[in-house]
């Protein structure tokens, strides 16, 4: 899995959660760096993450549109959006444009990890057998 | 009510010609009907006198028609009656008041004669009589007479002309207070209200005439002034609104950017802190405690960071303006910060302006918002760079959200040779929370709050980059005492 957030502490937080769920967890530091490492993972087979945990609003790709784009190069990954606006039609929007869940900051691990478990049990449920 | 008085003065000039004229045209009737008056009595006197002299004188002897001729002279006193001696030989006392050689010979052979002389009018009349001294009969008038006649008529005249000249100026000077000189005052009055901008209170003149037209059109005239004025302010107020709107608009706009960068800010500390947190409560931290703690001290003082420049941000608007020179104010910055600049290996270099650029400002802002410029320059720029920062005068036009003519501005610039900012970005600079800067070097609230501040102070901020090349901020800022500095201070730079 690929977490994409400026601010270093809370990168490494996530990943550190997220690691000890069993996840292999790789890092971007913005969103030029996770558009990087996307489009590196759509032209290699199999190599596209299960999962992104990624921050809205960061240097080098803000906004939705970043979303959209994600969605279109990885048909299969799953993506949690963390974000600090935490209105409903962002969040709506989000889902619309293929979020599966939308966490407010500050958000509880607890749910973040539930989130993060729930998406990939889904996703495993679909492209299963 | 000059007007009144000169249609006076040119009817006591019109009637006072008018009746000397007449007075004249009087008199030249009065002495010729005069002559011809006493050409006809004096013929019929003297014709008849010396007919009925010569037949008494025949009949009853000299003594009794000399008798006659007195009780004749007597008749009638301004007429004189008498009979003179034609012959040089006369005694004294019958001699003719005319003594001039041959004029009367015309008498003595039997014409008679008539001489208009100074102060009187004498006729000879011949009498026909026997041989001897040639008579004649003398009729004379004096011309006192017509004198007193004249005279009566030239007073009764000047008395008719003067009270002609005083009713008809009376009358005139009435006509002209009431029909000319009322109601142009009123005019008058009426423009000079317009004039002063006051469209109230329409004129009422019913007069049927030019003056009273010229009232109605200057009160249609007043009505289409009110009403366009009306539709001016209106059309002011709208617009006044309208701005009003926008700003209020605009105020909104930055509300909701402020907003989102708050809860963008906030969220990620309170997030870090929270998530520490709750590991360590759950006792699955593998953090020490005092890590925790520490973490959590750093997280906290980012938030009190952001909320300072909130507060920096929410204070602008308060700006204790006071004359300063731009280019003390700004080099007041560079040497705050050659410090800074040095422990970054960037060289900053100070231009100083040739001349004094005065200005009007808050001298607190203005450094803070010079700082806040360096202070990006020197984070743009790598190590052994250099970042000039520079003061002048330059003409320029302010942009279409400040508004206002070409004209000469103080400038502070601040050049930089770092990467550039790319055009995209560059539009949003100003904007609240934006921020190109990696996590813990600014906010994004550094350059709005420089632009506020210099919008407070009825300037702009001016950013002009190239990716690779550099960038260069300039505030542009009111001279103080307007044009005539700016020309003074060209001269100086002309003499420099």
């Amino acid at each position: 899995m690929l977490v994409a957030e400026d601010d270093p502490e809370l990168r490494a937080l996530i990943a550190a959660l997220l690691a000890r769920d069993g996840f292999v967890v790789s890092e971007a530091r913005d969103g030029r760096e996770l558009m990087e490492i996307v489009r590196a993972a759509a032209r290699e087979e199999g190599a596209a993450p299960s999962l992104i945990v990624s921050d809205v609003r960061m240097p080098g790709a803000t906004g939705l549109e970043a979303l959209a784009e994600l969605r279109e190069l990885l048909v299969g990954t799953a993506i949690i959006v963390v974000t600090a606006f935490s209105d409903v039609a962002t969040r709506v929007a989000a889902r619309r444009l293929g979020a599966v869940d939308v966490l407010s900051k500050p958000f509880d691990l607890e749910e973040l990890r539930a989130s993060a478990r729930c998406a990939v049990e889904r996703r495993a449920g679909q492209v299963g057998p | 009510m000059r007007l009144t008085r000169r249609f006076v003065l040119a009817i006591i000039a019109t009637l006072a010609t008018i009746t000397a004229v007449n007075s004249y045209l009087r008199y030249q009737l009065a002495t010729s009907r005069f002559a011809a008056r006493a050409e006809r009595e004096h013929a019929f006197v003297g014709r008849t006198l010396a007919a009925a002299y010569a037949a008494l004188r025949e009949r009853d002897g000299d003594a009794r028609a000399r008798e006659i001729m007195r009780l004749a002279d007597s008749a009638y006193p301004s007429i004189r009656v008498r009979v003179v001696r034609l012959s040089p030989d006369a005694p004294p006392d019958e001699r003719p008041s005319e003594r001039r050689v041959g004029l009367l010979d015309l008498v003595t052979r039997g014409r008679p004669l008539r001489l208009a002389e100074p102060g009187r009018f004498v006729s000879w009349f011949p009498i026909a009589s026997p041989p001897g001294p040639p008579l004649a009969v003398e009729v004379s008038e004096p011309l006192s007479t017509l004198r007193d006649f004249a005279h009566d008529q030239a007073v009764r005249n000047v008395l008719v002309g003067l009270v002609m000249i005083l009713l008809g100026s009376l009358c005139v000077a009435m006509l002209g207070v009431r029909f000319v000189g009322a109601p142009l005052s009123l005019l008058v009055e009426k423009a000079r209200r317009v004039g002063a901008g006051d469209l109230s209170g329409p004129l009422t003149l019913r007069q049927a005439d030019e003056i009273g037209d010229l009232a109605r059109e200057m009160n249609v005239m007043a009505e289409r002034l009110a009403t366009s004025r009306a539709a001016f302010e209106s059309e002011a107020a709208m617009r006044v609104q309208a701005v009003e709107q926008l700003r209020h608009a605009d105020r909104l706009r930055t509300v909701g950017q402020l907003a989102a960068g708050i809860a963008h800010e906030l969220g990620t500390p309170l997030a870090i802190v929270r998530g520490h947190a709750q590991l360590v409560a759950a006792g699955t931290s593998p953090l020490r405690e005092a890590d925790v703690a520490r973490l959590t001290m750093a997280q906290c003082d980012r938030m009190s960071a952001l909320v300072r420049q909130l507060l920096d941000f929410s204070r602008q608007g308060r700006a204790v303006k006071a004359p300063e020179s731009l280019g003390a104010l700004a080099e007041r910055a560079v040497e705050m910060l050659h410090p800074f600049a040095r422990s970054r290996g960037v060289a900053l270099r100070w231009r100083p302006s040739a001349g004094d650029v005065p200005v009007e400002v808050d001298a607190s802002q203005i450094v803070q918002v010079a700082t806040n410029l360096v202070v990006n320059a020197v984070q743009a720029s790598t190590s052994g760079a250099e970042v000039t920062v520079g003061v002048d005068v330059a003409r320029a036009t302010p942009p279409p959200d400040v508004g206002g003519p070409e004209g000469d501005y103080g400038r502070l610039e601040v050049r930089d040779r770092g990467a550039g900012i790319a055009a995209t970005d560059l539009s949003r600079i100003f904007e609240p929370f934006f921020t190109t800067k990696p996590v813990g070097e600014g906010t994004g609230l550094g350059l709005s709050v420089a632009y506020a501040i210099a919008r407070e102070h009825e300037g702009w901020i001016e950013a002009r980059s190239a990716p690779g090349e550099g960038s260069s901020f300039s505030v542009f800022l009111p001279l103080r005492g307007g044009d005539q500095r700016s020309l003074a201070f060209a001269l100086r730079h002309v003499e420099a």
